[in-house]
């Protein structure tokens, strides 16, 4: 049998955490007022925590020889997410146990969510003719002061250039803050020249591919609609006709971490020229030659676009040591131009250029063979990482005047 | 998506639960090598292996990690499962609301019948790694990442070349799209966000450090291309003909066989497609189970529900090499009592486990395999 205590000073502590007061009553001032419950904020010393105190002397005496965290513990003191309706099926919310002085506190395993309400349940029994003790609360955390920030938008989609090949594989989303994930491909489209969907264009995938950050989505188009010869393609026809204009869109109804929709609605309009079925040559790469003894950029300019995120990363300088020379990397003139910028001035030696065999074009061609490969082709099957190294050649100092570093 | 289920290693142990011994027998287990709180950034597909094993693809640090889950043998093997709102469940045991967790994967682990789950607590970049277990009583509880026994292996095969690591944190991430385990050998297909590397590995366990494992490229004999260029999206290994094979599931859908034997490094592993299953279709799960004597598949789609496939002709199946418009190859029918199920797994010798989705969320529900 359990009798309900509602007490007017557990009021005020929901209020005041509410408010966002972190601080909560310490039980020696509230001595003798019977038990309550809190929800006590995160601190440097502890994460947030629900507490129970104020409870009998033999109840605590009692807890203390119960088995660490055992389940005497969730019977007497449970969490949960506080629906609409009380619902019984809902398990408690996981977490860990203990006996803190005076107080039995309740660390959940995953931080409570700001704003978010729990129903926290104290069940004392009924002991020596007392009846037993029902205490209910609903408690929040407050929302974490929300620092005034735009809703999210789409910041730059690549390939940044407007024309693209027919046989295109992937762009790259960039968003100005973090977007929820789950329902990505529910706010992209293709459309064609007509403004009509394009039919299963995108690889979807269960595990959607986002860069840690959160900003980055990368949207493969479906490979299998692609490569000659596989089925999808065979069904559909192939994505993007050479000749023909497209439009990917990205709807405003994906939501930032806040839940607010993009400030617009994207529209990336390009033209679809030929295939490229070519490995990238890096033969075909031209070069300009820093100074030695400046903090010129070594600038190089490629044949066609090549991806931007691996522009980012597979291109590496070394010098004569082999030791990588520390520096940043510029990708412009719609991913044809890669420029490094060394933090210290070129040293004399024989640099060279570090090319990770990844490093491909939008359509998937690598270095090391093109996408629209035919069975003809040696395939490598060992995961191993390959590189290719092109010498750099460096202007003499004494050319310095005279030499003119391609920008 | 997916998750094996060997029912060559099961079928002598849930033989022997019938008769009520339900000792998962740990000596079976290899040793996990070390214990304590293995660096899952993220969960994503999950299988298991050999018994208390549970292999668990984390996409975010490429990583695939097995983990020792002991199976809980005080616990009754449920006869039936039902519970419906299993996404407000688990998202109450992990402290928030049902909008905010994804579910990502379910595997049983074949001894038990206890259903586990691979979820995402949270929907941006800080959101965390949970694996849930409903037991055979219903429970439902959440698996400590923080004391296990582990072992695990990296995806990511160029680190030492990874140049924006150097300049300070890649962007590089890997979707595991499907794993399952085979006779000491966990496969993994996956992709990743920047190179296009569709890879199906081959991965040893217990798994060797820096042992990444055989990376495959799937020549496929009807269509004269490389099919790993479409990537597999969900598969099983399966004998046919006495021979291991993996039956690999494709968009739009065919479905393709190839031998294990030749998955050697250096050697190309030729595909042959057995079926076509229909048009404009994603295939989302499959398994393989034994019935009356015989084996068949169990495939959930996204457009064509879910299809029983028989597979006493695998081995003589004929090739299809033309462009087919219907469907076409061994024979299927579709389980019309079966609506959006969008993960499944074999319960036991007489039912499989399937998550549906519905206007209100997501259900967990035993049923009796077709």
């Amino acid at each position: 049998m359990f009798g309900r205590i509602t007490t007017p000073q557990s009021l005020v502590v929901i209020l005041s955490l509410i408010l966002g007061e972190a601080s909560f009553p310490s039980s020696d001032c509230h001595a003798g007022e019977g038990p309550r419950i809190g929800l006590i904020s995160k601190s440097a010393e502890h994460p947030a925590a629900f507490e129970a105190f104020g409870l009998p002397a033999a109840e605590l005496v009692r807890l203390k020889s119960l088995e660490p965290n055992g389940p005497a513990f969730s019977r007497i003191f449970s969490v949960y997410v506080a629906g609409k309706t009380a619902d019984a099926s809902v398990p408690p919310v996981g977490g860990h146990y203990r006996v803190d002085g005076a107080r039995l506190v309740f660390t959940p395993r995953y931080p409570p969510v700001p704003g978010l309400k729990y129903r926290a349940v104290l069940r004392l029994p009924a002991e020596k003719g007392q009846a037993g003790t029902l205490i209910e609360q609903e408690l929040a955390l407050p929302k974490e002061a929300e620092v005034e920030t735009k809703p999210a938008r789409v910041e730059q989609i690549y390939p940044s250039g407007d024309l693209l090949p027919e046989n295109h594989l992937r762009f790259y989303i960039h968003f100005s803050q973090p977007i929820e994930r789950g329902k990505a491909y529910e706010h992209l489209e293709l459309l064609d020249e007509a403004g009509k969907p394009v039919e299963l264009a995108f690889l979807e995938l269960g595990e959607e591919l986002w860069d840690p950050s959160g900003r980055r989505f990368t949207l493969l188009l479906d490979p299998g609609r692609i490569k000659q010869g596989l089925k999808p393609r065979e069904e559909f026809g192939p994505i993007l006709t050479k000749g023909r204009q497209y439009t990917l869109v990205v709807k405003p109804g994906w939501c930032d971490l806040r839940g607010r929709p993009l400030v617009a609605e994207f529209r990336k309009e390009f033209a679809v020229g030929p295939m490229i079925d070519k490995p990238i040559n890096t033969k075909r790469w031209k070069f300009n030659a820093p100074r030695v003894g400046t903090a010129d950029p070594l600038v190089i300019r490629f044949s066609h676009p090549l991806d931007h995120a691996l522009l980012e990363r597979t291109l590496t300088v070394v010098d004569g040591t082999g030791k990588m020379v520390p520096g940043r990397v510029v990708v412009a003139d719609h991913e044809r131009r890669w420029e490094f910028v060394p933090d210290s001035v070129w040293a004399s030696g024989q640099h060279q250029l570090v090319v990770d065999t990844v490093l491909e074009d939008s359509a998937g061609n690598s270095i090391v063979r093109a996408f629209e490969v035919d069975q003809q082709h040696t395939i490598t099957k060992s995961v191993t990482a390959e590189t290719v190294t092109i010498p750099i050649s460096l202007a003499t100092a004494n050319a310095a005047s005279s030499a003119s570093g391609e920008k | 998506m997916l998750n094996f289920k060997s029912w060559t290693i099961a079928a002598p142990l849930t033989a022997l639960l019938a008769f009520g011994t339900l000792s998962a027998d740990a000596a079976d287990a290899p040793a996990l090598a070390k214990k304590g709180k293995p660096a899952i950034q993220s969960v994503g597909p999950l299988a298991f292996g050999p018994t208390g094993v549970l292999f668990v693809g984390d996409p975010k640090s490429a990583t695939l990690f097995a983990i020792g889950v002991s199976p809980e043998s005080s616990v009754p093997r449920a006869a039936e499962i039902k519970i419906e709102g299993i996404d407000r469940t688990i998202s109450s045991l992990l402290g928030t609301s049902a909008s905010e967790i994804v579910i990502n994967d379910l595997a049983v682990q074949p001894t038990t019948g206890e259903v586990y789950f691979s979820v995402t607590r949270g929907k941006g970049p800080d959101a965390q790694p949970a694996i849930v277990r409903v037991d055979g009583a219903g429970k439902v509880s959440e698996v400590p990442l923080d004391k296990l026994n582990y072992e695990s292996v990296s995806l990511n095969n160029a680190p030492a070349a990874d140049a924006k690591d150097k300049r300070g944190g890649s962007l590089r991430t890997e979707s595991i799209t499907d794993i399952a385990y085979s006779d000491g050998r966990v496969f993994v297909a996956g992709l990743s966000n920047e190179d296009f590397a569709s890879k199906l590995r081959a991965i040893p366990f217990p798994f060797k450090d820096t042992d990444a494992g055989t990376s495959v490229e799937i020549y496929h004999g009807a269509h004269g291309a490389f099919e790993t260029r479409s990537p597999v999206r969900t598969f099983v290994p399966f004998d046919i003909g006495g021979k291991p094979h993996i039956l690999a599931a494709y968009t739009c859908t065919p479905l393709v066989k190839f031998p294990l034997s030749d998955l050697k490094p250096g050697e190309k592993v030729r595909g042959v497609t057995v079926a076509e299953l229909g048009n404009g279709n994603k295939p989302l799960d499959l398994i393989v189970y034994k019935k009356d004597g015989k084996s068949h598949l169990l495939l959930s789609n996204s457009k064509h529900g879910v299809m029983k496939i028989s597979t006493d002709t695998l081995d003589k199946q004929e090739p299809i090499t033309t462009r087919i418009a219907g469907t076409a190859g061994v024979a299927k029918e579709t389980v019309t009592s079966l609506k959006g199920v969008e993960q499944l797994d074999r319960l036991n010798d007489r039912q499989a486990v399937v998550l549906i989705k519905d206007a209100a969320g997501y259900n967990l529900e035993s049923i009796p395999l077709p």
